[in-house]
C-alpha cells in the first residue's frame, strides 16, 4: 500500500483555505450525519423489505416492458426471469427501480394493472420513502436527476455520504491541497476545487446519467487539485508513505518517487473502475474523478499557457 | 518443497558465495511480490479484465452464476496472464520485477556465468501462479529447502541471490527447515480435516429425505406443489375450487412455503385473473396487515355489499353463486379468528355451512371444531377433504388430534387411507415426521423438544402398546395450529390467570370479589358454550383457588358426575388436597378412594397421595368406608346422569346421598344437588355435541 504524503499536513497559518475548505465539508457532514441517523435506519429498513422491492419489481417491469428499447438488456433478461417465477429477480428490479428517474417521476402517471389494492399500497409506501428522502442532506444537497438546480452543482461537493467517504476525501484534500495552495495560492485551490468538482459533475451526467440517487462528495473536486499538484511537479519526486503487510519495520517507510506515478495510479483505477462497473447500480462515481482530473488537465495547459508563475515548494 | 535438492551444481559450477551465500531474505521476496501487485498489477490488469468484470457483474445481477463464474474466470485469466508476461519481460532484461529491484533481488540462473531464457523464466513465473491453487503452501519450500529455493525455483533452475549489503540472509539453519516443514504439515493436515469435514456434512446433507415443502429455488412461473395438488383432486373438487383456491387451501395448511404462494398469485395478476380467491390468498399473504386485510375482504365480499350485515340470516351456501358467497364468509370468518374476536366467532360458527364446498372452508371448520371441542363434527369434516399426496399428513395430523383430545386415542381406526397403509411407506412417513416437527406452534408440545420429535413420531412403534400413545400424542400435539386458535387459547389463560392473580389478591372468604370470580370461574367451565380450553382451565383455576367448603363440595359433585374428563385426575387430586387444608378427612378419602377405584393406573394416585393417605387414614376406618361405598360400574357421565334421574336405588345416587349425607349443616347443598340434575338431564336430552367428555 502506497500514499502520497507530500509534506504531511500543514498548519492553518500556512494553508487557510485548505483548512477552510475542510471545515465546509466538516460542517455538512457533521449536520448531516446527525439528521441522516434519523431517517437512515427507516429509509434502509425500507429498501430491505423483501414484499415491497417484489411488489415494485412487479410494477417496474410493466414500466420497462412499455419502453423497453431504452432499457439494457440485462433489464429486460431480468423481466423476462421475473416473468418465469424467480422472485429474486423481481426483488432486483423492485431494488433497481429506486435509480430510475423516468420511473420515480411516472409512478403517478402509468397506468400499472393488477391488484388495484396492492398498487395503491405501494405508492403510499413510495410516498413515504420520498418523504423520508427529502430530509435527508444527501438528498437535500446531493445532485440528482432531480435536483440539478446550480444550487446542487456546489454544495454537492462539500456532502458525503458516510464516515469513510469523507474520511477518505479529506486526507487527500489536506495532502494534495495543501501542496496547491502553497504553489499556487488559497484563491486558486478555491477555483480548483469548485470547477473540478463542476467538471466532474457534468462528466458524471454526460457518461452515466444523472440518477433518482443523488450524486455526493468531494472526490471530483479533489481529483482536479491532485491532477493539477501531479502535473505542476510531474517528474520531481515526492515523498510516498509505504506499507507492505508485513510486520516489520524495513516494510514500512517513505520512498520519494516522481508525482506523475500517483497520477498514473489514481487515473488508472478510476477508468478500471468506469469500464468495470455497471453504472445503473451506482456506487463509485469514477467518471466524476475524471471529469475532476480532466480540469485539473486543463487548469494546468491554461497555467503553461499564461506562463503563470508559481512558487515550486517541491 | 520438504525434499531436498537432487541435482545442485558443485561449488564451482553455482553462482553462490559459500563464505557470503547472500541468498535472498523470503519476507524480501514476499515484499516485491506485494509491490509487484499493487502497484503495477492492480491498476493495469484491472483496466484489461474490466471489460469481462462488468459482464460478470450483469451476470450477476441476473442471476445466471455460469455466465457470471465464467466471466470471472476470464477476468482472473487475464489478471494471470498480465502478471506472467510483466514478471517475464522484467526478469528478462532487468533480472527481476519492480518490486524485486526495489529490495535489490536478483533472479539467477543456477549455472554459474549462464543467462536465463525467456521461457525458462517464463515457466518459472507459471509455476509461481499454480502454487495459488495450493493456498499458497507450496510457497513454505523457500525456508525448508537448503539453498532457499522454492519449488518453482527448481523446476527452472534458478535462484534468487540478494544485492543488498545488510539484508540477505545464509542458509537455512535445522531449526528453521524443522520449524516449517512442521507448519507445512500442520497446514496441510488441517486443510485435509476441514475439506473432509465439509465432503461428509455435504454427503449427509444430500442423503436427507426430500421435503414435502416447496423452495425459493424452484423453476417455472407456477408452484409446481400446488400443480401436482390441483391435477389430483378428484373432477368435483376441481369443479369447486379453483387453482387459486387449491393454494390458498394449501398454504392455510402450512403445506407449501410463502414464496411458492407468492409465486402463484404473480402469476394471477400478470395474467389478469383477478377473482375473490385471488383476494384470499392476497388476504392471507398480508395477513399481518390491518388494513390491507380489510381492504382485501372488501373486495372479495364486494358483491354481497349491499348486505351490509352479512350473517348467518343473508348469507347461505346453497344460494346461486354459492361458491363465491362462500369465499366471502370464509374470508370475514378468518377474519374474526385472526381478530381473536371471539364472541361473534362463535356467533358466525354457529351459522357455518356443514357442507362447505371449498378445501380452505373444510379446513378451517376442522380447526375451528377442534379449538371448540367438537370432535365428532371435526372428525366428520376430515373425512371431507381430499385424500391425497399433500393432505394426507394433515389429514392424518387432524384425525390422530380429535381423537387425542376426544380421550379415544385407543379407538384410532388405522385401516383409515391416510392412516395404515401410507404411512408406512418410509417416504411419507419422512415427510409426514419432518413436516410436522418443524410446526411449533401448538402450546402443549413445549415438552417435545425439537431433537426428541422424530423420536417421538417413531410410526414404526404404532403396534406396540407401551409407545402408541406417546408416538400419537407427539403427532397429536404437532398439528399445524393456526395462530388464531393459538391466540384464542393465550387469551383464555391469560383472561383466567388474571382471575387467578385476583384470586391470590384477595385471601378472606368475605370478599365479595372472591365470591364474584368463583362464580365467574364457575360459569365458565360449566357452560358448554365456552370454548374447550376457557373451560378447562377454568375448572383447573377454580379447583386450586377455591377454599370454602361449600365451594368445594360443590364442585365435588361435578367432578364425580363428569369423569372422565381430560384433566379429571389432576382435579380430582387438587380436590382432595384442597379436603384436607380443611380438616375433612373423610371427604377427601372419599376423593381419594374414588380416583383410586376410577384410575385404571393405580401408580399415579398412590404415588401422589401416598403422603396424605398414610396421614389421613390413621383417624379413619378406610375399609369400612371402601364397603360401604362401592364404586359404580357404569362410568360413562351418560349413565350417570340416566341414573340420577332413575331411582334412588340406583348406585349413582346412593353414591351422591352419601356424599349429601356427610354435610347435612350445608344450608341450600340439597338445591344445588337438584339443579345439577336437572342440568345434566337436559344436556342428555339434548344431545349437543359441545358436551363435556
Amino acid at each position: 500500500m502506497i500514499f502520497p504524503v507530500i509534506y504531511g499536513i500543514l498548519s492553518f497559518k500556512k494553508v487557510p483555505m485548505t483548512w477552510i475548505l475542510f471545515f465546509i465539508n466538516l460542517v455538512v457532514f457533521l449536520v448531516g450525519w446527525n439528521q441522516g441517523l434519523k431517517t437512515e435506519k427507516s429509509l434502509t429498513k425500507m429498501y430491505a423489505q423483501e414484499s415491497y422491492l417484489r411488489v415494485q419489481g412487479l410494477y417496474y417491469g410493466q414500466f420497462i416492458q412499455n419502453s423497453l428499447s431504452i432499457y439494457p438488456q440485462y433489464y429486460q433478461k431480468l423481466v423476462s426471469d421475473s416473468k418465469e417465477g424467480k422472485l429474486s429477480s423481481l426483488s432486483n428490479l423492485g431494488a433497481l427501480a429506486f435509480r430510475d428517474q423516468r420511473f420515480v417521476e411516472s409512478i403517478n402517471k402509468f397506468s400499472f394493472s393488477g391488484d388495484p389494492v396492492e398498487i395503491e399500497w405501494w405508492k403510499k409506501k413510495f410516498v413515504q420513502i420520498s418523504d423520508l428522502q427529502s430530509v435527508n442532506v444527501s438528498h437535500v444537497l446531493g445532485l440528482s436527476s432531480d435536483s440539478y438546480s446550480i444550487f446542487h452543482w456546489v454544495t454537492y461537493q462539500f456532502t458525503h455520504s458516510g464516515f469513510m467517504h469523507f474520511f477518505g476525501n479529506m486526507i487527500f484534500l489536506l495532502v494534495f491541497g495543501s501542496a496547491l495552495e502553497m504553489s499556487l495560492g488559497g484563491l486558486f485551490l478555491l477555483l480548483t476545487y469548485l470547477l473540478s468538482g463542476m467538471v466532474g459533475a457534468g462528466l458524471f451526467l454526460l457518461l452515466s446519467g444523472l440518477s433518482a440517487v443523488p450524486l455526493v462528495g468531494a472526490s471530483g473536486s479533489i481529483s482536479g487539485i491532485i491532477a493539477l499538484c501531479c502535473l505542476l511537479y510531474f517528474k520531481k519526486n515526492i515523498r510516498y508513505m509505504y506499507f507492505l503487510f508485513i510486520p516489520r519495520k524495513e516494510y514500512l517507510g517513505y520512498i520519494y518517487l516522481p508525482a506523475g506515478l500517483a497520477l498514473i495510479i489514481w487515473l488508472a483505477g478510476d477508468l478500471a473502475g468506469y469500464l468495470g462497473n455497471i453504472n445503473e447500480l451506482g456506487g463509485i462515481a469514477h467518471t466524476a474523478h475524471i471529469g475532476g482530473s480532466l480540469c485539473g488537465a486543463i487548469l494546468f495547459g491554461i497555467i503553461k499557457t499564461l506562463k503563470t508563475r508559481y512558487n515550486p515548494v517541491i | 518443497m520438504v525434499i531436498e535438492d537432487y541435482r545442485f551444481p558443485s561449488k564451482e559450477e553455482n553462482p553462490i558465495n559459500n563464505y557470503h551465500p547472500r541468498l535472498a531474505n523470503p519476507l524480501d521476496r514476499l515484499a516485491a511480490v506485494i509491490v509487484d501487485v499493487f502497484i503495477i498489477i492492480f491498476p493495469v490488469a484491472s483496466l484489461f479484465m474490466a471489460h469481462f468484470h462488468k459482464l460478470a457483474s450483469q451476470y450477476l445481477i441476473m442471476e445466471d452464476l455460469v455466465s457470471f463464474g465464467f466471466y470471472m474466470f476470464l477476468s482472473g485469466l487475464i489478471c494471470v496472464f498480465t502478471y506472467l508476461l510483466y514478471t517475464t519481460i522484467c526478469t528478462y532484461y532487468w533480472g527481476g520485477s519492480l518490486g524485486k529491484l526495489i529490495f535489490k533481488l536478483k533472479v539467477s540462473s543456477l549455472w554459474k556465468g549462464s543467462r536465463l531464457g525467456f521461457w525458462k523464466i517464463f515457466i518459472r513465473e507459471f509455476f509461481k501462479v499454480v502454487g495459488l491453487l495450493g493456498l499458497g503452501l507450496p510457497y513454505i519450500s523457500v525456508f525448508t529447502n537448503s539453498h532457499r529455493r522454492t519449488y518453482y525455483d527448481r523446476i527452472s533452475e534458478t535462484l534468487v541471490l540478494s544485492q543488498h549489503q545488510s539484508r540477505n540472509v545464509s542458509f537455512p539453519h535445522l531449526r528453521e527447515k524443522v520449524f516449517f516443514n512442521g507448519l507445512f504439515f500442520a497446514a496441510l493436515f488441517m486443510i485435509i480435516s476441514i475439506v473432509s469435514v465439509n465432503i461428509y456434512l455435504n454427503y449427509l446433507e444430500l442423503k436427507k429425505p426430500v421435503r414435502s415443502l416447496s423452495f425459493y429455488g424452484e423453476a417455472g412461473a407456477l408452484c409446481e406443489d400446488v400443480s401436482t395438488f390441483y391435477n389430483e383432486l378428484s373432477a368435483k373438487d376441481q369443479k369447486d375450487n379453483s387453482r387459486m383456491d387449491a393454494a390458498n387451501s394449501l398454504y392455510l395448511d402450512n403445506l407449501i412455503s410463502k414464496d411458492c404462494f407468492q409465486k402463484e398469485i404473480l402469476f394471477q395478476t400478470r395474467h389478469g385473473q383477478i377473482d375473490s380467491s385471488y383476494y384470499l390468498g392476497k388476504m392471507l399473504l398480508n395477513s399481518k396487515k390491518e388494513k390491507i386485510v380489510q381492504e382485501y375482504q372488501n373486495k372479495i365480499c364486494k358483491n354481497w355489499k349491499k348486505n351490509e350485515n352479512l350473517n348467518k340470516n343473508t348469507v347461505a351456501f346453497e344460494e346461486e353463486n354459492s361458491l363465491e358467497k362462500e369465499t366471502c364468509f370464509m374470508a370475514q370468518f378468518w377474519s374474526l379468528w385472526r381478530s381473536r374476536n371471539w364472541e361473534k366467532l362463535e356467533e358466525w360458527g354457529e351459522s357455518l355451512s356443514k357442507n362447505p364446498l371449498k378445501i380452505y372452508s373444510i379446513s378451517i371448520l376442522i380447526k375451528y371444531n377442534l379449538e371448540l371441542g367438537n370432535f365428532d363434527e371435526a372428525l366428520s369434516l376430515i373425512e371431507k377433504l381430499p385424500v391425497n399426496e399433500f393432505y394426507k399428513s394433515s389429514i392424518a395430523a387432524y384425525y390422530l388430534k380429535a381423537h387425542w383430545e376426544a380421550g379415544k386415542i385407543r379407538e384410532v381406526n388405522f385401516s383409515k387411507k391416510y392412516l395404515a397403509e401410507d404411512l408406512l411407506e418410509e417416504p411419507i412417513e419422512a415427510n409426514l415426521s419432518s413436516w410436522m416437527c418443524e410446526q411449533k406452534t401448538w402450546k402443549n408440545c413445549n415438552q417435545f423438544k425439537e431433537e426428541k420429535c422424530l423420536e417421538n413420531i417413531e410410526i414404526s412403534t404404532f403396534n406396540q402398546k407401551e409407545n402408541e400413545v406417546l408416538s400419537l400424542r407427539a403427532i397429536a400435539c404437532q398439528i399445524p395450529q393456526p395462530k388464531l386458535l393459538f391466540n384464542k387459547g393465550i387469551r383464555s389463560y391469560n383472561k383466567l390467570r388474571d382471575l387467578f392473580a385476583l384470586h391470590k389478591e384477595t385471601n378472606t372468604d368475605s370478599d365479595v370479589h372472591l365470591k364474584n370470580n368463583f362464580s365467574k370461574l364457575w360459569a365458565y367451565f360449566n357452560n358448554s358454550q365456552n370454548p374447550y380450553y376457557l373451560r378447562v382451565e377454568a375448572e383447573r383455576l377454580y379447583v386450586r383457588t377455591v377454599r370454602v367448603r361449600e365451594d368445594l363440595d360443590k364442585y365435588y359433585i361435578f367432578w364425580s358426575m363428569n369423569y372422565p374428563t381430560l384433566n379429571w385426575k389432576r382435579n380430582g387430586f387438587l380436590l382432595f388436597q384442597r379436603y384436607n387444608e380443611l380438616n375433612l378427612t373423610q371427604k377427601s378419602l372419599e376423593v381419594g378412594m374414588r380416583l383410586k377405584s376410577y384410575s385404571k393406573s393405580l401408580k399415579e394416585i398412590t404415588r401422589g397421595n401416598r403422603t396424605y393417605l398414610s396421614k389421613s387414614s390413621k383417624d379413619y376406618d378406610y375399609h369400612q368406608l371402601t364397603n360401604e361405598n362401592k364404586e359404580p360400574e357404569a362410568r360413562s357421565p351418560a349413565s350417570v346422569s340416566i341414573s340420577f334421574g332413575k331411582s334412588s336405588a340406583s348406585p349413582e345416587l346412593d353414591n351422591s346421598t352419601s356424599i349429601s349425607t356427610n354435610i347435612p349443616s350445608e344450608s341450600g347443598f340439597d338445591k344445588i344437588v337438584n339443579e345439577f340434575k336437572v342440568e345434566k338431564q337436559l344436556k342428555t336430552n339434548n344431545s349437543s355435541k359441545r358436551d363435556l367428555k
